[in-house]
């Protein structure tokens, strides 16, 4: 009962998220967002169609799909980033040159992982190598949290509603997949319990905050900052190099 | 088990940043998003005022007073004289801590607008702020515990580091370039 009502409650905010999109005009500013809501969607009608007439088939396409979704999930980080850092090239370029070093460290690391698990069964491997996809996402989802909390980066009510969701959903499943390899641990079967009623949750979080379209932050008027920042910059130049030569002076033994 | 406690750790930090995203966006919501003129001329302002008193600091925390102090007043002159610069030094670390931390902001949201960040000088630069912050509250604690005149080698280090905030300020200032 429980876990039909979370599989309709799911598919019907999924839809309703697409739709508000469509009307709201938020389809189009993150595409890529509602590609995988749709990915998803599309996803959990087919796996309930099955489910209902053709339940020999559910198991190996469920392990599939949900590897399918995972990846489309990637769609959701592109998004953020593409948004996030579209006033600031600087930014850009330092946070991709992170993100490579960070997904080649956990895919260095997942792949060892996934080498060393020896393949029981299809599934097995599928979960596994979902597992690891998760693990690399949160790393790269990690760096991209502390680089808009370190820069202060301004986001738009609507994107901070998209990366709190995102940031729910992908955090709860890394735990939940870390303790699912841990054997007779009963913390495990609790975390898995909740996992479906955490992705409504998330969905629910996307609804609110994408409800209606609100404006992005203000970037600064660039002609006047030029302007007033290139007088105060060399004010503030000369400060500092009688400044530094003072602190060179009082510092010598 | 390393591996699952690393891994339970990165969740828990994706969790954890996502609060803070929340709460910073909920303050950052009210206030302007761009570097102000006010806000430079107070960074001027507060690098002014770190180097103009530098002299006054020394003094705050050199042993000459007090031995001498020691050598000509009473118990209670002493106490005093104790007292009241150990409330100096304190007022002085807040001070400091609080003008490099708005240095630290200041660069960070001009950073944004460099269009050539060094990534390993980013590094660098939030592994020395986090040293620094670490050794002024340790210093903190030490004139509460122990008063102005034994923590010399900490306030040389604290001194030193504030001086290397300002001069990457000073580097961060030339590198801007905003957006055209």
């Amino acid at each position: 009962m429980n876990t039909n009502f979370i599989w309709w409650s799911g598919i019907a905010l999924e839809a309703v998220i697409l739709l508000r999109g469509k009307n709201t005009g938020l389809l189009k500013k993150y595409p890529l967002f509602y590609f995988y809501i749709g990915c998803v969607l599309a996803t959990e009608i087919i796996g309930v169609l099955i489910y209902q007439f053709a339940y020999d088939l559910y198991e190996p396409l469920y392990w599939s799909t949900e590897l399918a979704t995972i990846v489309a999930s990637y769609a959701v980080i592109i998004e953020i980033f593409r948004c996030s850092t579209r006033h600031k090239p600087g930014l850009r370029r330092l946070a991709q040159n992170l993100f490579l070093i960070v997904f080649g460290l956990t895919v260095a690391y997942a792949a060892s992982d996934f080498v060393q698990g020896g393949f029981g069964s299809l599934s097995a491997a599928i979960l596994e190598l979902g597992r690891d996809l998760r693990y690399v996402e949160g790393g790269v989802l990690l760096v991209m949290l502390w680089l808009f909390v370190r820069y202060r980066i301004p986001l738009g009510r609507n994107l901070v509603g998209l990366i709190i969701g995102y940031s729910f959903w992908v955090g709860f499943n890394v735990v939940n997949l870390a303790f699912w390899f841990l054997p007779g641990n009963e913390f495990s079967i609790l975390l898995r319990g909740l996992l479906p009623a955490t992705y409504v949750v998330t969905l629910i979080i996307w609804c609110v905050t994408l409800w209606s379209a609100h404006p992005e932050p203000v970037q600064p008027s660039e002609t006047k900052i030029e302007r007033d920042y290139e007088l105060l910059a060399s004010k503030t130049q000369a400060i500092l190099a009688r400044a530094s030569s003072r602190v060179a002076r009082i510092m010598k033994p | 088990m390393s591996g699952l406690l690393a891994i339970v750790v990165l969740g828990i930090l994706i969790l954890i940043f996502g609060l803070r995203l929340v709460l910073q966006s909920s303050n950052t919501s009210t206030q302007s998003q761009s570097v102000t003129m006010e806000e430079f001329a107070n960074a001027r302002e507060a690098l002014d005022t770190v180097f103009v008193e530098a002299s006054a600091i020394e003094r705050i925390f050199s042993t000459d007073d007090m031995e001498f102090i020691s050598r000509s007043g009473t118990p209670k002159v002493q106490r005093l004289f104790l007292k009241e610069r150990k409330a100096l030094a304190i007022q002085w670390l807040r001070k400091t801590q609080k003008q490099v931390a708005q240095l630290m902001d200041l660069h960070l949201r001009l950073a944004g607008y460099t269009h050539e960040p060094s990534p390993r000088f980013e590094l660098k630069l939030t592994a020395k702020y986090l040293k620094f912050s670490l050794v002024s509250y340790i210093l903190l604690l030490l004139l509460w515990l122990r008063g102005p005149f034994k923590a010399k080698r900490v306030v040389a280090y604290t001194s030193g580091v504030a001086g290397y905030f300002c001069t990457v300020f000073s580097l961060r200032l030339e590198s801007v370039e905003f957006r055209r």
